[in-house]
């Protein structure tokens, strides 16, 4: 009688054990599958806000100040010949700096043609106030590029389009 | 029952309860969870929409060199976008526009009036707007049925004449 209690006991405390087990696994698993698509939402909205942005660009000739103007932007910054958009998690545009994601967009103009880089960062993989300066901030001022050469790490954006545009409008190549 | 019996009655009574709690509050974990993970994957589906959306319209501009774009008014009220293109020898206008929550789609020959009969429902929208910030640049914007908003932009090249 007392050995059937005390297997009676071990079976139910295996049981418990097991269950905690699977239901720490399954929480994991859910929530791992929570934030993947929580990211595979951002990176969609991301392509489709770079893909509008890319259009844009090819209108204002690399003027960034005049691409912010004809798409509409109530609220963004140029600086440092570099546009910055920042975005709510809706991905709508807000005057938030610190708001959930930024489109950082760079542009390098030759003679014939504009090289466009978008770029967009998901602000808690950034610091604050930390600006991607390293390879993309060299080109853009026509230096030479060399990654060994950077200060800061370089944050892993979201989302890059790069692009070439013909200047003055017309056929654009992108890649 | 002694005091030691009543006591470990008692534990065995809140440890049932505890592993009870435990179940329940994982069973609302698990629905919360779940529920935000059904909800955001039906949101990728329709953000998708817009994503083919864009591109559908971006292909159409873009896929003859003989295009005309403009922005139109129906009746002064309903924004419509207007794609003219010539071929088989005749000019023809493509048409869209919102109408009873879907974007309906109407391709006639140049200068007919647009009637019902012409037009097919493309997408189901609650708000629909056209409209041209520059010459080579066309806004289009779009409000789900589930009110999100849309924006985006296509640039019409050298090739493509916009109005």
């Amino acid at each position: 009688m007392e050995n059937s209690r005390s297997l009676f006991q071990y079976l139910v405390i295996a049981t418990v054990v097991f269950c905690l087990l699977t239901t720490a696994v399954a929480v994991n698993l859910l929530m791992s599958s929570s934030r993947q698509i929580d990211n595979a939402y951002a990176l969609d909205r991301a392509v489709l806000e770079a893909s509008t942005l890319a259009e844009g660009l090819k209108s204002s000739n690399g003027d960034l100040s005049f691409a912010a103007e004809l798409m509409g932007l109530e609220y963004f910054d140029i600086h440092n010949r570099k546009l910055t958009i920042y975005y709510d998690e809706d991905m709508a545009v807000s005057k938030e700096k610190h708001s959930t994601y930024r489109a950082v967009i760079r542009r390098k103009i030759h003679d014939l043609y504009i090289v466009y880089n978008i770029k967009f960062f998901k602000n808690s993989d950034m610091a604050p106030e930390q600006e991607p300066k390293t390879a993309d901030a060299a080109s853009d001022n026509g230096q030479d590029t060399d990654a060994s050469n950077t200060e800061t790490v370089k944050p892993e954006p979201l989302y890059a389009l790069r692009f070439k545009c013909i200047r003055g409008g017309g056929i654009d190549v992108e890649w | 029952m002694d005091i030691t019996e009543k006591k470990i009655f008692t534990l065995k009574i809140v440890l049932i309860m505890g592993f009870t709690a435990v179940l329940l509050l994982t069973a609302i974990f698990f629905a919360l969870t779940g529920v935000h993970v059904y909800e955001m994957s039906k949101t990728r589906e329709t953000t998708q929409i817009y994503v083919d959306a864009a591109s559908y319209f971006k292909e159409e501009i873009r896929k003859s060199d003989g295009n005309v774009v403009r922005t139109a008014s129906l009746g002064g009220l309903v924004s419509a976008l207007v794609i003219e293109d010539y071929r088989d020898g005749q000019y023809y206008e493509t048409w869209y526009f919102l109408r009873d929550g879907y974007l309906q789609k109407a391709a006639v020959q140049k200068g007919t009036d647009v009637s019902a009969a012409d037009t097919e429902p493309v997408l189901a929208l609650s708000a629909a707007d056209f409209s041209m910030p520059s010459e080579d640049l066309l806004r289009i914007s779009f409000t789900s049925p589930e009110k999100d908003a849309y924006v985006f932009h296509v640039h019409i090249p050298d090739y493509i004449g916009g109005a």
